[in-house]
């Protein structure tokens, strides 16, 4: 008689050997199933990549926009601080360090 | 496969563009590769018609993700053994094994299979040892399950196994071997019935 070990191995050895008949048709309605689930995602996906353009150019639009916006106000960003008299510089950076304790 | 003429990569380029027809080639000709594949794994309440319709669902919504930097096949059969083990992992429920779980049938038949010699054995003799190993198989948690199933059934290396689930190679092994060891002990348990 045969140890386990020999046992186990054996009826694996006969085990690969077994029969499996594959059908020859797929089962009724997995083809429109899997179909339509891919139909969906395919059209999902196509939004989702449509939405993700007009986001992306939207988000460039805006970066231009301020970079074109804070060039053209330049000068009148720095006459800000020029307009500032000394006293009033004294002052602002001593609420500046005061805040910064 | 159904399609002797399949063109993988006109096919893949076909699907790509939205072509059903392509989409519809694909799913026939690798039906029968997946349905064996599930079959090996098969977890025991899931209908394999389902699990094989859930396999395909996935391999269409990641399609557009496959590279083609490994045979399609080996990148479906990725996916199917991955769905397979999940859906066991699924299972939370599985009964504890005790002395006298084999059918009578079964218990019968092991004597006459150790004496069937490979060369002379008869289709009833392979469907029989089929039976035995899923039994015992079914025993297994999933993981040694998946293991024992490519290892011995399949016959995947473990450099295979590991291409498939990501696992270490020395987890394979020691995972093999624990699961051979649990294997032997039920089938000791056999003998122990058939002595009482």
């Amino acid at each position: 008689m045969k140890g386990t070990k020999q046992l186990l191995d054996h009826a694996f050895t006969l085990a690969r050997r077994a029969r499996d008949p594959v059908p020859s048709e797929l089962p009724f309605g997995m083809e429109t199933a899997v179909l339509a689930h891919w139909r969906n995602s395919c059209a999902s996906s196509k939004i989702d990549i449509g939405m993700l353009r007009v986001f992306r150019w939207a988000a460039i639009l805006a970066c231009v926009v301020a970079v074109a916006g804070g060039a053209w106000k330049r000068e009148d960003i720095a006459q800000i601080s020029q307009r500032l008299d000394p006293e009033t510089r004294i002052v602002d950076s001593a609420l500046l360090a005061g805040l910064d304790q | 496969m159904q399609y002797d003429n399949f063109d993988e990569q006109d096919c893949l380029r076909r699907i790509d563009q939205g072509d059903e027809a392509a989409a519809r080639k694909l799913l026939r000709h690798f039906h029968p590769f997946v349905l064996k594949l599930v079959r090996a794994h098969l977890p025991r309440r899931l209908g394999e018609e389902d699990l094989v319709q859930m396999i395909f669902i996935k391999i269409f919504h990641k399609l557009n993700q496959y590279t083609g930097r490994m045979p399609l096949e080996h990148w479906i059969s990725r996916i199917a053994v991955n769905t397979c083990f999940n859906a066991l992992k699924a299972e939370k429920i599985r009964p504890e094994w005790r002395l006298g779980d084999f059918s009578e049938e079964i218990a019968a038949g092991i004597e006459k299979l150790a004496a069937t010699e490979v060369d002379i054995a008869t289709n009833d003799d392979f469907d029989f040892a089929k039976r035995l190993v899923t039994e015992l198989i079914a025993q297994l948690s999933p993981e040694d399950r998946l293991i024992v199933t490519l290892l011995h059934l399949e016959e995947k290396t473990v450099d295979e196994i590991h291409a498939i689930t990501g696992w270490s190679r020395s987890v394979i092994k020691v995972r093999a071997f624990r699961a051979r060891a649990k294997m032997k002990k039920m089938l000791n348990q056999r003998e122990v019935l058939a002595v009482a």
